[in-house]
């Protein structure tokens, strides 16, 4: 069976930093690949050029084996790719519901005059959008209120209502990006367990992820990033025994076994992102 | 022909004087200040009150006390920049942009309609009358006082210039304009540093509102709305955020309105700018100078 | 799933498994939210109704119908700045636009009114496309100027062209007839007599509740108003959840310009001439101030700030005279301390009864979640006792069980 996404040899450069140089992997259908890598390494902007979001400077990427290389990030979606976001980036003046149903727009067969005029149809739509927007909210296991408003929800919630929201667009493929990020430690287990409910329905998903433990137990394939190269492709039993990541990690000094509780302590420490500016504004693609 | 390019570089040196206060504020906080172009007319009022509490003043001294009114306009409407930008415009610089471009306006309104108040809704002469000697260069009819005006804007924009490249406020300025936070976190006064590019932002609107009441020799409270826009427009030919592409843009818009207008007919003039704008908007809206922007996401 | 609910849907390679159990119907009547404001809704309309009873001058009958006519143009305008959250300041162009195409159409064409509306409808849907095609594409503060540029563009150049009638305009515009009945011949009904400002006045006040209000009410609650508010809140993220950022904001730009050309119509009518100085920018800003001032995206509020902009200076003569100044100063205060405006979109009336979300089911089906997860997740577990089936609650409290 071909893949589902096939990248090769993406490069992304800003003016002088090269963010992206060089990446190639697959995934398919049900799988889980992680990709990891020290801040900075490359991984949001790699996501953002499979997303659409950004214009890779070369290299070709190939979704179902089309290519989605110049199409809209909204055409992406359409086709079967959804994403999530390192900085949560849910609708803030929109209720829990709204931002799920939202998902829904290119998949609701719901006119202008539909509207208007509160058709059959109309409700018909209407109806199915809300009940499916909450069964994904069931899904993803939230159990507050779907009538308040994103920004009233504690953060952990937030992320939850962030991946029933890229499920509602109805994908093939999820990309997450760093969906463990702040989150406890009960709550980092009940994510685990959730992605891979979702592998179980036959989605493929790739995982960037800075919590070792979480991405060795959870991933079937682990890609590691440092500076925009990619260093490593394999098993998590792989990767443990690679020097070159260990070497990427941990300093050539410290020729230590790459130990998971290490790993982990060091990398929480740096994972500190500038945070959204006021302006939700203007893409970069 | 070499008339419409002299007069063309008169006005397009007004527009760069107030391009530039725009482009300034906008690369360091990006924000489209609508009050700019009423900082402009607010000059040209604080020349005109201060100019009529002396009375007249006699044809021969009419430069040197220009000059004296020019200084003294700047630095009364740099401080109401500063003002401004305290009072309304830092309260929100968190907030959605769509929220500050609307105080802006709010400030715009605030502006003119103050003005209008306390001067009335009519035109007021600008008390001073500019020598018309005159010589002719090249073909051109080049009167001494708007060899003058010119002069004082080259003046004022190289002193920018200086400050932006040289100083260390330059510095900080233009470390602000590319990313505040690390700015900050190395140890730059954020706020001091706007307010700075409030003052000079401002203190050259304000210049170019006296020397356009000296020039046009009227002035009114909405005589800062229509120029607001060609500064942006200049701004966006030029680049905005970029010093010299305003000060480029600000000269270009008013050759090609110069030219337009003979071309077109004068009523058609603004029309003729605001079509400038649209067009370089669509199709290169980083301007001539203009870097790329490339915003995180 | 219900299989006519299936057809809802364009595609499926992935379907949300049923909700683990049914929710109740969203609560209803007078005392929850949205029954409240049908309430308001329908009292509002009545007083409309009866005004002319109430009194007929032609003075009040006058300033009645253009403070609605305001009001279709900030429903509008809401559309663009509430709910996409595009700044528009040359809104009061494609009032012009509606205003001349029907001014020429009907004085120089002699068409009757009501065929000049498809007209009317097809220039604003145009001139949308023309100014909103390349600058839809700009970031948001750009667009703003530039439509501030052609609102002014629009303004000159119906002053100098010929067509427009220059600076003095359009004159002896005609008003709405059928055949040979126009409103000017009034009408008798029951007994009563309603002359031909109260039959036009009759006629915007239903032209603007309805398709002013009620429209627009309809369509930011459906699947597009979905799409604009994701928009105004997150374009990225409105692209990644397959929205197309450009084609929403296009589609409501357009439906702002339809709605201000059908404004500028009625007023032509009202007017029976107009002039290039009705399209000044103030025009422009003192729409956008109702928008902002009663609250962006939210219907009471854009209605209540138009009705209070047109209607200030007509009450209070003294105001007349101050009120930019005072409007401009009211919008920094507004911004600075009560951004979301008079009446916010999301305001929830303090006496309305509060949704309750109803609590998951003790029964359900905790397998389905993989294990106990939800026992791990801190703190919305536990933050409310489940009941033992969801049917068993009091039926006042969450309205009926759907099914
Ligand atoms: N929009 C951008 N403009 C300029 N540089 C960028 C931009 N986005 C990312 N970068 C740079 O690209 C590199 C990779 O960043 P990123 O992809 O966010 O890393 P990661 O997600 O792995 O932490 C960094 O050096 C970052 O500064
Ligand atoms: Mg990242």
């Amino acid at each position: 069976m071909s893949a589902l996404l096939e990248v090769r040899d993406l490069h992304l450069r800003f003016g002088g930093v090269k963010a992206v140089d060089g990446l190639s992997f697959d995934v398919h259908e049900g799988e889980i690949l992680a990709v990891i890598g020290p801040n900075g390494a490359g991984k949001t902007s790699a996501f953002n050029c499979i997303s659409g979001f950004y214009r890779p400077t070369s290299g070709t990427i190939d979704f179902e084996g089309r290519s989605i290389m110049r199409v809209l990030p909204s055409t992406i979606t359409r086709r079967g790719m959804a994403r999530t976001f390192q900085n949560l980036r849910l609708f803030k003046e929109m209720t829990v519901l709204d931002n799920v149903k939202t998902a829904m727009h290119a998949n609701l067969r719901e006119g202008f005059f539909d509207t208007l005029l509160h058709t059959p149809r109309y409700r018909r739509a209407e109806e199915a959008c809300a009940r499916e927007a909450q069964g994904w909210l069931d899904f993803v296991g939230f159990e507050g209120d779907e009538q308040l408003y994103v920004t009233q929800l504690p953060y952990g919630e937030q992320r939850r209502v962030e991946i029933a929201r890229a499920l509602a667009t109805s994908p093939k493929l999820l990309l997450l990006d760093e969906p463990a990020a702040g989150l406890n430690y009960g709550e980092k287990q009940g994510l685990m367990r959730l992605i891979r409910k979702i592998r179980d329905l036959g989605v493929g998903i790739v995982l960037i992820e800075h919590d070792m433990g979480l991405v060795m137990d959870l991933a079937e394939r682990i890609v590691v990033l440092n500076y925009g190269k990619e260093i490593a492709d394999g098993t998590p039993a792989q990767i443990k025994a690679d020097p070159v990541v260990i070497e990427a990690y941990l300093g050539a000094e410290d020729d230590e076994a790459l130990d998971d509780t290490t790993l982990t302590g060091m990398v929480a420490t740096v994972d500190d992102e500038v945070p959204p500016s006021g302006d939700a504004g203007g893409r970069s693609a | 022909m070499m008339q419409l390019i002299w007069n063309g570089l008169i006005v397009g040196s007004f527009y760069s004087l107030v391009a530039l206060g725009y482009s300034m504020v906008y690369g360091i906080i990006k924000l489209l200040n609508f009050a700019h172009g009423d900082i402009y007319m607010l000059g040209a009022f604080v020349g005109f009150l201060v100019l009529s509490s002396f009375g007249g003043i006699p044809a021969a001294m009419s430069i040197p006390a220009l000059l004296v009114i020019l200084l003294l306009a700047m630095v009364v409407t740099g401080l109401i920049g500063v003002a401004i930008e305290r009072v309304a415009y830092r309260p929100l610089r968190s907030s959605p942009r769509l929220a500050v471009l609307i105080t802006a306006i709010g400030v715009s309104f605030t502006l003119e309609y103050g003005i209008r108040q306390l001067f009335g809704p009519n035109p007021r002469a600008f008390p001073v009358r500019l020598s018309s000697e005159s010589f002719d260069v090249l073909g051109m009819r080049v009167s001494l006082s708007q060899l003058v005006l010119v002069v004082v804007a080259a003046v004022l924009m190289f002193v920018l210039a200086h400050i932006v490249e040289r100083t260390r406020e330059g510095r900080a300025m233009r470390a602000i304009a590319l990313d505040p936070q690390a700015a900050h976190l190395m140890g730059v006064n954020v706020n001091r540093v706007i307010a700075t590019v409030f003052f000079i932002g401002s203190a050259l609107a304000g210049a170019a509102g006296v020397m356009a009441g000296a020039y046009y020799g009227s002035i009114d409270f909405l005589m800062g709305f229509v120029i607001g826009l060609k500064a942006f427009t200049a701004a966006v030919i030029g680049g905005i955020g970029n010093l010299y592409g305003a000060m480029l843009g600000g000269l270009l818009l008013g050759l090609l309105e110069s030219f337009g207008a003979a071309w077109l007919g004068g009523e058609w003039r603004d029309v003729f700018s605001f079509a400038i704008l649209i067009v370089i908007l669509t199709f290169k809206p980083t301007g001539l100078l203009g870097a790329r922007v490339v915003e995180r996401m | 799933m219900a299989p006519q609910l299936d057809l809802a849907l364009k595609h499926a390679p992935l379907r949300a498994p049923a909700p683990l159990f049914e929710r109740g119907k969203p609560a209803s009547g007078p005392r929850s939210q949205p029954g409240f404001m049908k309430l308001l809704g329908a009292l509002a309309f009545a007083f409309l109704l009866a005004l002319p009873f109430i009194d007929a001058s032609a003075y009040t009958i006058s300033i009645a119908t253009s403070a609605l006519i305001y009001v279709m143009l900030c429903m509008g305008l809401n559309v663009v700045v509430g709910y996409a959250g595009l700044l528009d300041l040359g809104y009061i162009a494609f009032f012009a636009v509606g205003a001349y195409v029907s001014g020429i159409l009907t004085t120089v064409l002699d068409w009757p009114m009501w065929a000049a509306v498809p007209a009317t409808i097809l220039a604003c849907v145009l001139a949308g496309i023309i100014i909103g095609g390349p600058t839809l594409r700009l970031r948001s503060d750009y667009l703003a100027i530039v439509t501030l540029g052609f609102g002014e563009i629009i303004r000159i150049t119906a002053n100098n062209l010929d067509v427009t009638g220059g600076p003095s305009g359009i004159h002896g515009i005609p008003t709405w007839s059928f055949g040979d009945w126009s409103f000017r011949d009034g009408l008798d009904l029951f007994g009563l007599h309603f002359s031909g400002t109260v039959l036009f006045y009759y006629f915007v006040a239903i032209v603007v509740a309805t398709v002013g209000i009620v429209g627009v009410g309809r369509l930011a609650r459906g699947r597009m108003g979905r799409a604009w508010k994701a928009v105004r809140d997150d374009e990225d993220a409105a692209e990644a959840m397959g929205i197309n950022t450009y084609f929403t904001k296009i589609s409501a730009y357009i439906i702002g310009a339809v709605w201000a050309g059908l404004a500028g119509q009625l007023m032509a009518t009202h007017l029976t001439a107009i002039s290039p100085n009705s399209f000044h920018f103030l025009y422009s800003a003192l729409i956008l101030m109702a928008v902002v001032l009663g609250g962006m995206g939210s219907t009471p509020g854009v209605i209540i700030g138009g009705l209070f902009v047109s209607l200030a200076p007509e009450l209070l003569r003294e105001f007349a005279e101050w009120r930019y100044l005072i409007f401009g100063v009211l919008l920094v205060v507004v911004m600075i301390f009560r951004p979301a405006g008079l009446w916010p979109a999301t305001a929830v009336l303090p006496w309305l009864r509060r949704h309750k979300p109803q609590a998951w089911p003790a029964t359900a089906p905790l397998e389905s979640l993989g294990g106990d997860d939800r026992a791990e997740v801190g703190p919305a577990a536990g933050a409310r006792p489940a009941p033992a089936d969801p049917r068993a609650q009091d039926p006042a409290d969450d309205g009926e069980v759907r099914r």
